[in-house]
C-alpha cells in the first residue's frame, strides 16, 4: 500500500509542527511538566525525572525525523507509540475518576483538564502518524502540490490550536453555567 | 484551463488559511473573556463558607501531632491564613517562597497554616524539601471539602473572630497579597478588590505621569 506524496507530506508537516510546539512548551517549563506527570499517578516516582526529560525529547526527535524521507516511517511509528502511551495514561485517569487533573499537554499556557475529547484528539493525531508511516506513491510534485502542502499544513495547525483552546475553555464555560444556575 | 484552476486553488487556500487564523483569534478571545468574567479562580465554584460568615470549627493536628484549631475565636487577636497545597502541585511549589516571605512580613498579626491531604510520608518529604518546618501542616480532606477547594493553591483568610475574610485561588504572589489586602482593607471579597483596582487602573494615567514629572522638575 502506498499513499499520495501530497497527502503524506501534509500529514507529516502538520504532525511535526504539533510535536515541535508540544516539546518546546514542555522544555520551557520542565517543573510544570513534572508536576503534570506526577498528577497522573502512573509512572513510579523513581523514573519521573527521566520521563520529564525523555518524553519531550522523544516528541522533538519524532518531529524532526518526520522531515527526512529515510526516517519518516520510523519516526511516525515512534510518535504513534507515544500517542498510545499518552492516550492510555489519560484513559486510565478518566476511568479512575481523576477528571480534574491537568493534561500537561501544553504546559501552563493552555491548561486542559483531561477528557475523552483529548483521547479523540490523540486519535486524530494517530491517523496522521499512520498516514506518515505508509510508503509514498511515485508521483512528481508540481507547484500546486507545494501550495497544498504548505498552506494545508499551516491551516490545519492553526485549526488544531483553535480546537485546543476550545477544549481548554470547555470547563470554564461549564463553571460559568454552574455559577449562574 | 489548468492555469485558472491552479490560481483559483491557491486563492482558495489562502482564504481558508486566513479563515482559520480568524477562528483561532476568536477562540483565543473567548478564552480571555472567560478569564475576565470568571470570578478569580475560574474553576472555583463559590460554595462553602462565604466571606463574612463564621468558619466552621476544626480541631485538627499537624504532622507533629500538635493540636491546631481552625475557625475559633483567637483571644490574641491573630488572624489565620489557611494555605491549601499539595506535594504534587507545581504552582504550589512556586508560590511557597511568597508564602514564607508573607509569613515573615505579616508575622505581627498573621499565622500561616498549611493544609494538604494524602499520604503522610509524602507530606513529610514535602515539608523537608521546601523547609516548611516552621509552619503547622495539617492533613485533612474534610477541611478541603468544607471549603470546596477544587483547585490548588487555595488560600482562606480567617480573622481573629473566626470569620472568613477572603478566599480564593492564589496562583501568583499578587493573588496572595490581594488576600491579605482584602483582609486589611475590610473588603468583602477579592472580586470587590479587583473591581476597585481595575477602576483605579482605568483612571487617566496622564494625570499621574504629569504629577510625577512636576515633582521631579
Amino acid at each position: 500500500m502506498t499513499i499520495d506524496p501530497t497527502v503524506a507530506w501534509t500529514s507529516s508537516l502538520l504532525l511535526a509542527a504539533v510535536f515541535v510546539a508540544s516539546a518546546a512548551i514542555k522544555f520551557a517549563d520542565l517543573d510544570e511538566f513534572r508536576g503534570a506527570l506526577e498528577s497522573y499517578r502512573i509512572a513510579p516516582a523513581v523514573i519521573e525525572p527521566i520521563l520529564t526529560f525523555a518524553l519531550p525529547l522523544l516528541e522533538l526527535c519524532g518531529a524532526i525525523g518526520l522531515m527526512f524521507a529515510s526516517w519518516r516511517a520510523f519516526a511516525a511509528v515512534a510518535l504513534l507509540a507515544l500517542l498510545a502511551i499518552f492516550s492510555t495514561a489519560i484513559a486510565i485517569n478518566l476511568l479512575r475518576g481523576r477528571v480534574y487533573i491537568d493534561c500537561g499537554c501544553f504546559g501552563p499556557a493552555l491548561r486542559q483538564k483531561i477528557s475523552w475529547w483529548l483521547v479523540a484528539r490523540n486519535g486524530a493525531l494517530a491517523v496522521l502518524a499512520t498516514i506518515a508511516a505508509v510508503p509514498l506513491a511515485p508521483r512528481d510534485l508540481g507547484a500546486l502540490d507545494f501550495i497544498t502542502i504548505a498552506l494545508g499544513a499551516i491551516t490545519l495547525a492553526i485549526l488544531y490550536a483553535a480546537a485546543n483552546y476550545l477544549l481548554a475553555n470547555a470547563p470554564r464555560l461549564a463553571a460559568l453555567k454552574m455559577s449562574d444556575a | 484551463m489548468p492555469e485558472a484552476l491552479i490560481i483559483s486553488q491557491a486563492i482558495l487556500w489562502i482564504a481558508v488559511a486566513v479563515l482559520a487564523t480568524v477562528v483561532f483569534a476568536l477562540v483565543r478571545q473567548i478564552g480571555v473573556l472567560h478569564e475576565r468574567i470568571a470570578p478569580i479562580g475560574a474553576l472555583t465554584i463559590d460554595k462553602g463558607p462565604k466571606v463574612g460568615e463564621h468558619s466552621p470549627l476544626f480541631e485538627l493536628a499537624d504532622l507533629n501531632r500538635t493540636p491546631v484549631t481552625i475557625g475559633a475565636e483567637n483571644p490574641t487577636g491573630r488572624a489565620t491564613l489557611l494555605m491549601f497545597v499539595s506535594p504534587t502541585c507545581p504552582v504550589c511549589k512556586k508560590l511557597l517562597p511568597a508564602v514564607k516571605s508573607l509569613a515573615v512580613s505579616e508575622s505581627k498579626w498573621l499565622d500561616v497554616v498549611f493544609t494538604s491531604d494524602g499520604e503522610p510520608q509524602a507530606q513529610t518529604d514535602f515539608v523537608a524539601r521546601h523547609r516548611l518546618q516552621g509552619f503547622p501542616l495539617v492533613l485533612s480532606s474534610e477541611l478541603g471539602l468544607t471549603y470546596r477547594v477544587s483547585k490548588l493553591p487555595y488560600a482562606v483568610m480567617i480573622d481573629h473572630e473566626g470569620i472568613v475574610r477572603a478566599k480564593g485561588l492564589v496562583n501568583t504572589r499578587e493573588h496572595l497579597e490581594s488576600i491579605v489586602q482584602a483582609k486589611q482593607m475590610g473588603l468583602a471579597s477579592l472580586q470587590e478588590y479587583f473591581g476597585k483596582r481595575m477602576a483605579a487602573a482605568e483612571a487617566p494615567p496622564a494625570v499621574n505621569g504629569e504629577g510625577a514629572g512636576k515633582q521631579h522638575g
